[in-house]
């Protein structure tokens, strides 16, 4: 008898401990907790077709990382557009899908992918470099630098939202 | 210009991510999507034969399509073995623990702590009036986006996970004694006239008292589970259907303590002889299993299995042979995980370490965490499946 678990066990306990934390990843990466939804599911079925394919069963959750970084490249350029034409933080009121996060969302967003990746798996997933690394399959030196470039382009464009906001504050009250 | 503190920002995202859940229904839904996938791929590759072959393998690739697919069910064992990764101490007792938004919420003497499961710290505690958290105060529950917690002051707060604050204080109209969320309703069991035979509904949106429903018990544990709420006194369940709001079952079985695996699990006493588990038919009330485990025992389901941490510190009942009938200051408690398939228990019980003599535990499990609580040193040890 084969004392492994089979795929099926697997990915049953794979989806108890990491599927919140994979739906998140998603929504960090797309900025719609709902969008983070679909591919965390589309990641898990990915995983499921795949599974005869992976080296070792505990490569699993790299995959699904590395699965939803790829899958929200895709789904973040649609996320884009709808960002653009939503109201700033201030204005988002009731639309329980934009959450106050909102201005870090959209920078987040802007950034160049895998900036992005980097900054959202150290600062939000809390990865180590050298998980960083393995899940977008670059060097660590790469992850630090693009970490740090990233983090240097979000503190750019949110203080330079701020400023913006503080300019027309300042205007309004004028008027 | 004043610069932004990114960090801070991010720190922010990511609480506010913490304090939300996916859909309950996700598990379901990506059944239903492995599901269709032979069919997907039998299509896939019937398009290709059929090119290669102009249809000579037609019947073939038909049957393949009414192949049934093996899809994981949640009533199987999550495989692995237990193993205690963690112990987290606490500097005063708690009355009940519970883990959901990516915590450990634990209430103790007129607080609520979260601990943060990533790094087993505390991250936040949160003042709310429990005074008592053994008559009454300290139960809590998860839904509607939101943690609900009771207070031997006759209420139940409301506190919003993403900020950790309280934002609602509900009066009840009796002393609490357990809480449970289900279909959009907050469902509080009461130990003193006049909620004795009551549960108190809360409209989960509105914070609004609902009518109360009459049940045939006196319950204090309430359970949720298998669609259905579960009122349990000593020697009675009741079955509630949280949708219309009706008690619809009835059996005279008492004692239950968990739901899960498409059963309700619950202690049995035999005379003098023997204790343990027992497994409870929840639509006829009818034992289906007894699996024998001495000494008081505290159970939770998850992880596709039962889990049943066993205080030795406790009486025994066997009066046999070699049984002295004083507490027992020598064994250790141990952990034991029932498979729901088999009723059988799973692999050997997982010694815990610095449970002797524990006065009284309890176990949760959530979030592929399982904890027990040895309320008596204050301590939270937590077990994991390790492959």
């Amino acid at each position: 008898m084969d004392p492994r678990p089979s795929r099926d066990e697997e990915l049953s306990r794979l989806f108890e401990v990491h599927y919140p934390d994979t739906v998140r990843l998603a929504f960090y990466l797309t900025g719609s907790w709902a969008v983070g939804e679909d591919l965390a599911q589309e990641a898990f079925v990915r995983l499921w077709r795949r599974w005869g394919r992976l080296r070792d069963p505990h490569a699993a959750l790299g995959y699904l990382r590395t699965t939803v970084v790829n899958l929200s490249r895709s789904s973040l350029r649609r996320r884009l557009l709808e960002l653009r034409h939503q109201p700033t933080t201030g204005e988002a009121g009731h639309d329980t899908d934009l959450v106050a996060g909102l201005d870090v969302h959209r920078a987040l967003a802007a950034l160049p992918a895998r900036k992005r990746a980097c900054v959202v798996l150290r600062h939000l997933v809390d990865l180590s470099v050298e998980e960083t690394a393995a899940v977008l399959g670059i060097s660590t030196g790469s992850v630090k630098s693009q970490t740090h470039k990233g983090l240097r382009l979000l503190e750019a464009a949110l203080t330079e939202r701020d400023d913006r906001a503080r300019l027309h504050a300042q205007e309004v009250k004028e008027r | 210009m004043i610069p932004v503190n990114v960090e801070e920002q991010l720190r922010a995202l990511r609480e506010q991510a913490l304090g939300r859940e996916p859909r309950p229904d996700a598990w379901p839904r990506l059944q239903r999507r492995l599901r269709r996938e032979p069919t997907r791929r039998a299509v896939l590759v019937a398009g290709l034969v059929l090119v290669v072959l102009a249809g000579i393998m037609a019947p073939g690739l038909l049957a393949r399509r009414t192949e049934q697919p093996t899809v994981p069910a949640l009533g199987t064992p999550v495989p692995g073995r237990p193993e205690v990764t963690a112990r987290i101490p606490l500097d005063r007792q708690v009355g009940y623990v519970a883990i959901g938004f990516g915590a450990i919420w634990a209430t103790g003497e007129d607080r609520l702590v979260r601990i943060d499961l990533r790094t087993n710290r505390v991250v936040a505690t949160i003042p709310i009036r429990l005074r008592d958290i053994f008559g009454g105060g300290g139960s809590i529950a998860f839904g509607e986006g939101a943690v609900w917690v009771t207070s031997s002051e006759d209420v139940v707060y409301r506190i919003d996970p993403a900020t950790n604050r309280v934002t609602a204080s509900i009066p009840l109209p009796a002393r609490p004694i357990e809480v449970v969320v289900a279909a959009g309703t907050v469902w509080v069991t009461h130990g003193a006239d006049p909620g004795e035979g009551f549960v108190t509904r809360i409209d989960a949106h509105t914070n609004k008292l609902l009518t109360p429903i009459q049940v045939p018990t006196n319950p204090g544990p309430i359970r949720s589970g298998l669609d259905a709420v579960w009122v349990v006194d000593c020697c009675t369940f009741g079955r509630i259907d949280p949708r219309r709001g009706t008690v619809t079952q009835s059996h005279p079985v008492g004692d239950i303590w968990a739901v899960g695996g498409g059963a309700l699990w619950g202690t049995y006493i035999n005379g003098t002889d023997e204790s343990g588990v027992q497994r409870v038919d929840p639509d006829t009330g009818r034992v289906l299993a007894r699996i024998p485990i001495p000494h008081d025992l505290a159970m939770e389901y998850g992880l596709g299995t039962l889990w049943v941490a066993q205080n030795t510190s406790s009486q025994p009942v066997s009066n046999g042979p070699g049984s002295s009938g004083n507490l027992d200051r020598t064994t250790p408690g141990r952990l034991y995980r029932i498979d729901p398939t088999t009723n059988r228990v799973l692999g050997q019980p997982l010694i815990l370490p610095g449970i002797v003599p524990a006065p009284y535990l309890g176990v949760v499990v959530g979030e592929g965490t399982v904890l027990v609580l040895d309320f008596g040193r204050k301590t939270l040890i937590r077990i994991e499946l390790v492959p």
